[in-house]
């Protein structure tokens, strides 16, 4: 068996890529950590079949690198009032930089982090959707999450229930 | 040849991403936990609206862990405590809500006991400003009675009475959640109810008669006022020409013994053997042949009593 840490993972995406990180930046993902390890073999192959590889490939980015720039910790309530600044690191803003990562690929972040049990990057992504549901109404939200929308029989049900939210606070 | 192959496997897992990806979207949240942090990191008024998004974002954005941070928070620089004079009152949550804006706010009687609104979550400070009476009315009920019978053993001891009350909490508003809301939203349903309450503009015997007591002060005009004592007076927010004056010693001190009594007939007394009276429903009172006070709620959800000649204001407000 492979000395704790030195060992490799290759994990193998739903469309058959492969990805390959040390043993000690897999570590993050609860998943992962438990997998069983090939006996007496440095290399192990998972299979993450939920994952397709565009998203898997940033998965192993942000576990490589979080491998050697720890994410601080997100407080509640939070400390800013933006996103950048209540994440101050800048690799970590720009990993989920809107230029850099598409609506559709921060959901399957999402997925693939809830998955995988990677508890720094679901944290990071669960704050920037936080931050674009920020200032939006309920309607807003449905949208932007691609979410059904209700029947005329629930709005107006949800909007006697919750009369008080539009009253003036 | 191969290339190809590829290439076309990877159209079509762009098209199949495509096409799932309005279902990743609806599904995400599915999995227990995803929502629960993101709910976790909004303020109140984004959690509101979360909970009208649909059923899932509903039940995960009205549990008691997310809102019971917002409703200590509500409270925080609050007087007083919420709660209704009437038990067939709407209940704001459980949908048979028709205190819309379009109708008038419901005309309470004062005359009737007050109920403190089984749905108000009373927060250790709410409750550190309550008498031991005070707190025993919440527990005069049917429901309520039986249950904490230990409770009446401890009457005489403010002390005992809240500790009891802080201990148990959760069990009386699981009591009280039996007729009118589901567990897991109780902090919730505080929220709202407040929201609702710090409206009210018909002060209660239970208020009035707070140990917290009022201040009261006399309107004296700038002009009957030598320059130099002025700086003794209070400004009058509402007129620089008016000063204020406070009336020493406090009005509803606790070294009187004064209670209004709850008959139909509306009589109390005031600390010094004169009668009070309620007119108009509660918004006015009036102290013998005083001219009478006018009710109002300050911001930060205490009383103001307005006459001609004075204010009372309840204390700290």
């Amino acid at each position: 068996m492979a000395d704790e840490g030195n060992g490799i993972i290759r994990l193998r995406s739903s469309d058959g890529k492969v990805f390959e990180l040390t043993e000690s930046a897999a570590e993050i993902s609860e998943l992962l950590k438990d997998s069983p390890r090939e006996e007496d073999d440095e290399v192990t192959e998972i299979d993450i079949v939920r994952v397709a590889s565009p998203c898997l490939e940033k998965v192993v980015e942000f576990m490589k690198h979080y491998d050697e720039e720890k994410m601080k910790e997100i407080p509640t309530p939070l400390g800013g009032s933006t996103f950048n600044e209540v994440m101050d690191q800048p690799w970590y803003q720009d990993f989920v930089s809107d230029e850099k990562m598409n609506r559709d690929m921060l959901f399957n972040m999402l997925s693939a982090a809830n998955f995988l049990g990677i508890k720094p990057l679901l944290d990071l992504t669960c704050l920037k959707v936080t931050f674009q549901i920020t200032g939006k109404n309920a309607e807003e939200i449905r949208e932007l999450l691609r979410l059904p929308e209700l029947t005329p029989e629930e709005e107006a049900k949800a909007r006697e229930e919750h009369s008080w939210i539009f009253e003036e606070a | 040849m191969e290339d190809m192959q590829d290439d076309t496997m990877r159209l079509s897992l762009d098209e199949a991403a495509d096409v799932s990806s309005n279902y990743i979207h609806s599904r995400v949240f599915d999995s227990f936990g995803l929502l629960e942090t993101i709910l976790s990191y909004v303020d109140a008024k984004e959690l509101l609206q979360s909970t009208m998004v649909n059923r899932r974002w509903k039940l995960a954005g009205r549990s008691d862990s997310l809102w019971k941070s917002h409703i200590q928070k509500l409270w925080d620089d609050k007087v007083g405590f919420a709660h209704l004079c009437e038990e067939d009152q709407d209940c704001a949550m459980d949908g048979t809500n028709n205190n819309n804006n379009k109708q008038p706010p419901k005309q309470q009687d004062p005359t009737k006991k007050p109920l403190i609104f089984w749905r108000s979550l009373y927060t250790a400070e709410c409750v550190q400003k309550m008498t031991s009476s005070q707190i025993m009315s919440i527990f005069d009920h049917p429901l309520l009675r039986d249950k904490f019978l230990q409770l009446q053993q401890l009457a005489n001891d403010e002390i005992q009475v809240k500790n009891f009350f802080k201990m148990h909490m959760l069990d009386i508003m699981s009591v009280s959640s039996q007729f009118c809301c589901f567990h897991s939203d109780i902090c919730f349903g505080s929220y709202a109810s407040s929201l609702q309450d710090c409206k009210r503009d018909v002060i209660t015997d239970l208020e009035l008669c707070s140990p917290m007591g009022f201040d009261m002060y006399f309107k004296i005009a700038r002009d009957d006022v030598e320059e130099a004592d002025q700086i003794e007076f209070a400004p009058y927010e509402e007129s620089e020409e008016i000063l204020l004056y406070e009336y020493g010693g406090g009005f509803f001190d606790d070294s009187f013994d004064f209670r209004m009594t709850l008959r139909q007939d509306v009589h109390s007394h005031h600390p010094t053997d004169l009668t009070w009276q309620w007119l108009d429903h509660g918004r006015r009172l009036q102290v013998a042949s005083y001219p009478p006070l006018t009710v109002s709620r300050t911001k930060r959800w205490g009383w103001k009593l307005e006459n001609i000649h004075a204010i009372l204001l309840m204390r700290n407000t």
